[in-house]
């Protein structure tokens, strides 16, 4: 009996470490690739090693674009309301594929519709919500994180759009990056 | 479990000692029988190989760091698949060989656990590896929790003191990661150590519990941290150092566990005198009760006093049956008193006159307020009667505590209670006497003690 505990417990740690890898996969192969613009900056992960800290155009969302339980909270006092909110932002793609917002809401959007899910973080702004998609790092080989960034300042005549795969459920995946004149 | 093996080894000794007598004609053989009458069998020599188990554990646990600095360089030649073949592989193979020694024999029981320490090294290292690859950006401090999850299963089912300590480590990590980078307090982090606290029991581990205790306190810290405030983080720790002394008496009363007694002891205790004499300061306890959390939680005020309450209420109904207790002396009771009448001072019960200690204006305000003073004369009852009784029972170790605890009230009190040099210099002579009269005294009635032995 034991014995089974101890494989179980083991092959527990594996699934867990499958699930996570396996979700990301599945919407990679299967999820619809769009880009989203960035503006971003170099920081270093002891654990994972450098990074480039993305932040997209969709990262702060105006009160305007707020719809359906987002928009009657907005109305109410509190600074803090919107921290851990799962939010969906619905998106429309231009002919070259980038992506932009149509309008934030709290329900989940109609299948059919392209949205990402993502969630509200502490914001200081009444008139905006920032939220956050789990793609605002994009992990590259040592030393390569200056390189990604001159090629993204604010004097550099290009742009940097992140592919990203979204699955069904609105989960986002990054996978590569292209770069755009600005 | 080492203490125990340290006593089968001195009757394994004794035994064969008597053997030898018996052979050398010392002792006859009924001797020998009645001698060996009075203590147990010496058990077979199954204990686990210690040393084996320690450095092959540590050593997997800085090989496990290794791989995720290595990994983290993100070799950009190395594909996806290449990358997570790697982590997989490893991991299953850490595991499956370490599974099978485990289980086969005791003789290899040694590696396998250290081998299925790496395993779960390989499984943390893993996680930072797949958000790598996949430029996951989630809440990071679920990645601790995840692991610690992991190592916590596997100290369970194998059952593993280096597993469970990995996990009593990593779930620390986890409450202060949220409670410094996103302010978010997680009191569950104390059912999740609890979840550990079986281990300790059924393994009769001393480095376990230490680990744990010490995971217990710093998790504390990290979850009453939680509104910048002071105030909580002391009434919590007033409590949690006030249970682990109630449950160095409690623990004696289950037969086997005594040994785990002087570590819930320890850490009791040398919390309780550290936490009781940084509120002997009055510009410190000032700043403290200045920075009152007003609001009543039901957690964070009812529930460390309710369990503290109810282990001290424990312990005073064995008082009650004169039921004998290693370490208990009444000043003790001083303990859950402290926590009580702090909490009173943090609900406003017992008035604090917030300028009457401390600073005011940049201008030094000299006198302390009522609750200061009541923490300083208990810790100095604790340090006299420490003194006394170590005195009194000839336990110089007591009387050192007691000695250093004075010291130290006397030196914190140098600089901030008596304004004429005439006064400090005064009371420093007092104590200094006090202190050298006790160290003539300990001699002189150890002495007495030995030549009434003789006589």
């Amino acid at each position: 009996m034991r014995k089974f505990l101890i494989i179980c417990a083991a092959l527990l740690q594996v699934f867990l470490l499958a699930f996570i890898g396996g979700q990301r996969e599945y919407v990679l192969r299967t999820g619809r690739t769009i880009y989203l613009r960035t503006a971003p900056v170099d920081p270093r992960d002891f654990f994972r090693g450098d990074y480039v800290r993305l932040r997209y155009e969709i990262s702060s969302i105006g009160k305007e674009s707020f719809r359906d339980g987002l928009l009657i909270e907005s109305k109410s006092e509190g600074s803090h309301k919107y921290k851990g909110k799962q939010v969906y932002v619905v998106l429309k793609v231009d002919s070259n594929d980038l992506a932009s917002m149509v309008y934030v809401t709290d329900k989940k959007p109609a299948n059919g519709q392209l949205y990402i899910r993502g969630r509200g973080e502490d914001n200081y702004y009444s008139w905006c919500i920032s939220v956050l998609y789990g793609i605002e790092a994009y992990f590259v080989e040592q030393g390569k994180g200056k390189e990604l960034e001159k090629m993204n300042s604010w004097s550099s005549p290009t742009a940097i759009d992140m592919k990203v795969a979204l699955g069904s459920n609105g989960i986002a995946v990054l996978d590569g990056y292209r770069t755009q004149a600005k | 479990m080492e203490f125990m093996s340290s006593q089968d080894d001195k009757i394994s000794w004794l035994f064969s000692e008597i053997q030898r007598w018996v052979r050398e004609g010392i002792i006859d053989s009924t001797a020998a029988e009645s001698i060996g009458r009075l203590y147990p069998q010496p058990q077979s020599k199954t204990s686990r190989p210690w040393a084996l188990i320690v450095f092959s554990g540590i050593g997997a646990v800085i090989i496990g760091l290794g791989i995720i600095l290595l990994f983290a360089y993100n070799w950009h030649d190395m594909t996806k698949f290449t990358k997570l073949s790697v982590v997989f592989g490893s991991l299953i193979l850490a595991h499956f060989i370490g599974i099978t020694l485990f289980i086969r024999s005791d003789r290899f029981k040694g590696i396998g656990e250290a081998l299925c320490v790496l395993g779960t090294m390989l499984f943390g290292a893993g996680i930072w590896l797949v958000a790598q690859i996949y430029h996951i950006e989630e809440h990071f401090p679920n990645a601790f929790l995840l692991w610690g999850i992991g190592a916590l299963l596997m100290a369970w089912t194998m059952p593993s003191i280096i597993q469970a300590i990995i996990a009593a480590v990593l779930f620390t990590i986890w409450a202060a990661t949220e409670s410094v980078e996103f302010s978010t307090a997680m009191p569950y982090v104390f059912a999740l150590l609890l979840l550990l606290l079986p281990i300790v029991y059924t393994q009769c581990s001393r480095i376990l519990l230490a680990v744990l205790l010490s995971a217990f306190t710093v998790s504390a810290i990290f979850v009453f941290a939680i509104y910048d405030r002071a105030e909580p983080v002391f009434y919590c720790l007033l409590c949690v150092f006030a249970i682990y002394t109630a449950a160095s008496m409690m623990q004696q009363k289950f037969a086997g566990f005594e040994i785990l007694t002087p570590i819930y002891f320890f850490f009791g205790m040398t919390g309780y005198f550290i936490t009781l004499y940084i509120l002997t300061f009055p510009f410190i306890l000032n700043e403290i009760v200045e920075q009152k959390l007003n609001e009543l939680n039901i957690f964070y005020k009812i529930v460390p006093l309710a369990i503290m309450a109810a282990g001290w209420l424990f312990v005073g109904w064995q008082v009650v049956k004169k039921e004998k207790l290693k370490y208990f002396s009444y000043e003790l009771f001083l303990m859950p008193l402290m926590s009580v009448f702090f909490t009173c001072v943090s609900l406003g019960i017992i008035k604090y006159t917030a300028y009457s200690a401390g600073y005011h204006h940049d201008t030094v305000i000299r006198g302390s307020s009522y609750p200061n003073i009541v923490f300083n004369l208990v810790l100095l009852a604790h340090a006299v009667v420490m003194m006394a009784k170590g005195y009194k029972d000839l336990v110089l170790s007591q009387t050192i505590v007691g000695t250093l605890l004075l010291i130290a009230l006397v030196i914190a009190r140098y600089f901030d209670l008596f304004e004429s040099l005439a006064v400090r210099g005064l009371i420093f002579v007092i104590v200094g006497v006090l202190i050298f009269g006790q160290g003539f005294f300990y001699v002189h009635s150890k002495r007495k003690k030995a030549l009434q032995e003789i006589k």
